[in-house]
């Protein structure tokens, strides 16, 4: 009930999300195909902020090193469609690449949620997983390719086995796989914050010793939370290196996971909308100005980011409406 | 036998720098309840303190002399600039400290190019313990952070503005009302916080290689250090940084560096999990 009053509710922002959909659908035929590659690996970003949004914007757990996850998901999928190749392996692979990340997010949280390891001291836990992480990478050649990195990792191959297989080698192909998979990935969530589950994270965000008050496992709520976080960090990555065509350590790295923060808080944090729109948004100007400012790139987006904590801690484009559409609010 | 005596020293050498580290973040955070992420990054600054003094043809020594004045100067300005700003909302200064640090990193980069540069070493020789032959610099460098462990006692509980530090940690409001400035004391803490990562910094510039990313594991070491150790005691520092310094040397010892920093990482995790105020939080 209430979730139908919360869409009708506000019809202007339907069919601005409508006309924005429209125009994404009509991509392929309004931009080069490199740009379209680029825009698809962009989605990939899109995934990875709307990943930690649900975690640090939705039930307020905030993870530094949330790239963790994304580049387990993209080793994950790089080493079983590059080495494996069985019918299938594309599916295994996507499927690996949630569940793996999954998994790692499960045994984090476990030892820290029910250490009751708070906010501050979590976000530092998670910073030294992708730190560790990353320096596993580098050094365990065997696997990893070090600091190479694996390659070529091949375009993906759904469909069935031998019946109706598809192959995602195009730009066009791949940019729509992409959309759908961020549309799957953006109802999920959705219907995650707008389920009862959701809504006991929500009012934990708010206010964490009354949702346990009123009988609420508060770590059991985060644990669950950063496990679907995990998956859909990793399917991003997985995405990532499949576009890309090659993994190497910095898709663990802390570079990566400062830039999710920086989409997240650009975009406005729990608005899981906002997010997306603030990966799309930071990859279009990345594209646009890293030519002239390559090197101060990541300053600028370091300044930008202190000024939005300082000026802007809602976000540039979160709005109380997006989030009442959401339901988070 | 002398390979297990050189190994322990290494551990300690590694634990007194981790001291000088872990006990700035606990100060800033244990006292002022401010994450200092950027905490790493003031580190790098030290040591590149010692870059810049040693290229411009002064001694090492003096290079360590000045890190914690330039460093803490640059705290402050920090607190003043930012922090102050933020107290309020305690999460903001996780991501503002996290800015700052990226801010100074890539400043770093832009400023040397990235590259690995060196400071000398001021005492070459060694010394000579139960028969083994080991760095008398290192030795220093365990002596250094103990001392200054000792002074940072002395400051907190000996001296006027330790003791104005200490009742506003213990109640703000009632500390401003009898006549405590505690926005002194928040600088002043944030300041000392600053310098000793600058001071650790400069101190270890003749080990390593200087580059403008060398403060992200430190900052991981001595968060370790902290959560082991528990915040707001002295002694818990002190004894975090030996668990993780004297365990990440043991384990290096048979096995590879990384494998010592996962299995540190993972010793951490546990003791969370069983002890979440730390092995000697209260």
């Amino acid at each position: 009930m209430r979730v139908r009053h919360a869409v009708t509710g506000s019809t202007s922002l339907r069919l601005v999300l409508g006309i924005v959909l429209l125009l994404l659908a009509a991509m392929p035929w309004l931009i080069d195909p490199f740009r379209l590659s680029l825009l698809a690996k962009a989605i990939s970003f899109a995934m990875f902020a709307l990943s930690l949004d649900l975690l640090w914007g939705i039930a307020g757990v905030f993870s530094f090193g949330h790239a963790a996850f994304f580049g387990v998901g993209a080793y994950a999928l790089a080493l079983i469609t590059r080495d494996l190749s069985f019918p299938g392996n594309g599916w295994v692979g996507l499927v690996a690449a949630m569940l793996l990340p999954a998994l790692l997010a499960l045994g984090i949280g476990y030892f820290t949620f029910y250490g009751q390891v708070a906010g501050a001291y979590f976000a530092i836990v998670t910073l030294a997983v992708s730190l560790v992480l990353t320096q596993l990478a580098t050094t365990w050649v065997g696997l990893t390719g070090g600091h190479n990195g694996l390659f070529p990792v091949p375009p993906l191959t759904l469909g069935i086995p031998g019946v109706a297989e598809f192959t995602f080698d195009t730009p066009t192909r791949i940019y729509f796989l992409q959309l759908t998979l961020l549309a799957i990935a953006l109802v999920v969530s959705i219907g995650v914050v707008r389920s009862r589950f959701g809504q006991a994270l929500v009012a934990m965000e708010g206010n964490e010793s009354r949702a346990r008050f009123f009988g609420y496992d508060t770590s059991a709520l985060k644990l669950i939370v950063f496990t679907i976080s995990g998956a859909i960090a990793g399917l991003a990555g997985g995405t990532f290196a499949t576009i890309e065509g090659f993994v190497n350590p910095a898709v663990l790295g802390i570079a990566l996971s400062t830039q999710v923060i920086i989409w997240v808080i650009l975009g406005g944090r729990g608005t899981l909308v906002g997010p997306v729109v603030g990966a799309l948004l930071v990859a279009f100007l990345e594209d646009y100005l890293s030519g002239t400012f390559l090197r101060v790139w990541l300053l600028m987006l370091g300044a930008l980011l202190l000024l939005a904590v300082l000026f802007r801690p809602e976000g540039l484009l979160g709005t109380r409406k997006i989030r009442r559409l959401i339901g988070t609010r | 036998m002398e390979q297990a005596l050189v190994q322990i020293l290494n551990g300690l050498s590694t634990a007194g720098i981790l001291i000088l580290v872990a006990l700035g973040l606990a100060i800033t955070f244990g006292l002022l309840g401010v994450i200092n992420l950027a905490h790493g990054e003031l580190f790098m600054l030290g040591a590149y303190t010692a870059v810049i003094v040693t290229d411009a043809g002064g001694s090492t020594w003096l290079g360590m002399a000045l890190a914690p004045l330039a460093v803490g100067a640059l705290g402050l300005v920090m607190e003043r600039g930012v922090i102050k700003r933020l107290y309020v909302r305690p999460f903001d200064t996780l991501l503002a400290t996290f800015a700052i640090g990226i801010i100074l990193r890539e400043t770093m980069t832009l400023w040397r190019g990235g590259r690995f540069e060196r400071v000398p070493n001021p005492i070459q020789r060694q010394v000579e313990i139960l028969g083994a032959r080991y760095s008398t610099y290192r030795l220093f460098l365990l002596a250094l952070g103990v001392l200054v462990l000792g002074g940072a006692a002395l400051v907190l509980y000996r001296s006027r503005l330790g003791r104005n530090t200490r009742a506003a940690i213990e109640n703000r409001e009632i500390a401003a009302a009898m006549g405590v400035d505690v926005r002194v004391t928040d600088s002043a803490m944030f300041a000392l916080g600053a310098g000793l990562a600058g001071l650790a910094g400069a101190a270890i510039s003749p080990l390593v290689s200087v580059e403008p990313n060398m403060g992200l594991p430190i900052l991981a070491s001595s968060f370790f250090v902290v959560i082991l150790g528990g915040t707001g005691s002295l002694l818990g520092v002190a004894a975090g940084a030996a668990l993780i310094g004297g365990g990440q040397a043991l384990v290096s010892w048979f096995a590879d560096p990384v494998i010592a920093q996962i299995s540190v990482f993972l010793l951490v995790i546990v003791v969370i999990r069983l002890r979440p105020r730390g092995l000697f939080g209260r």
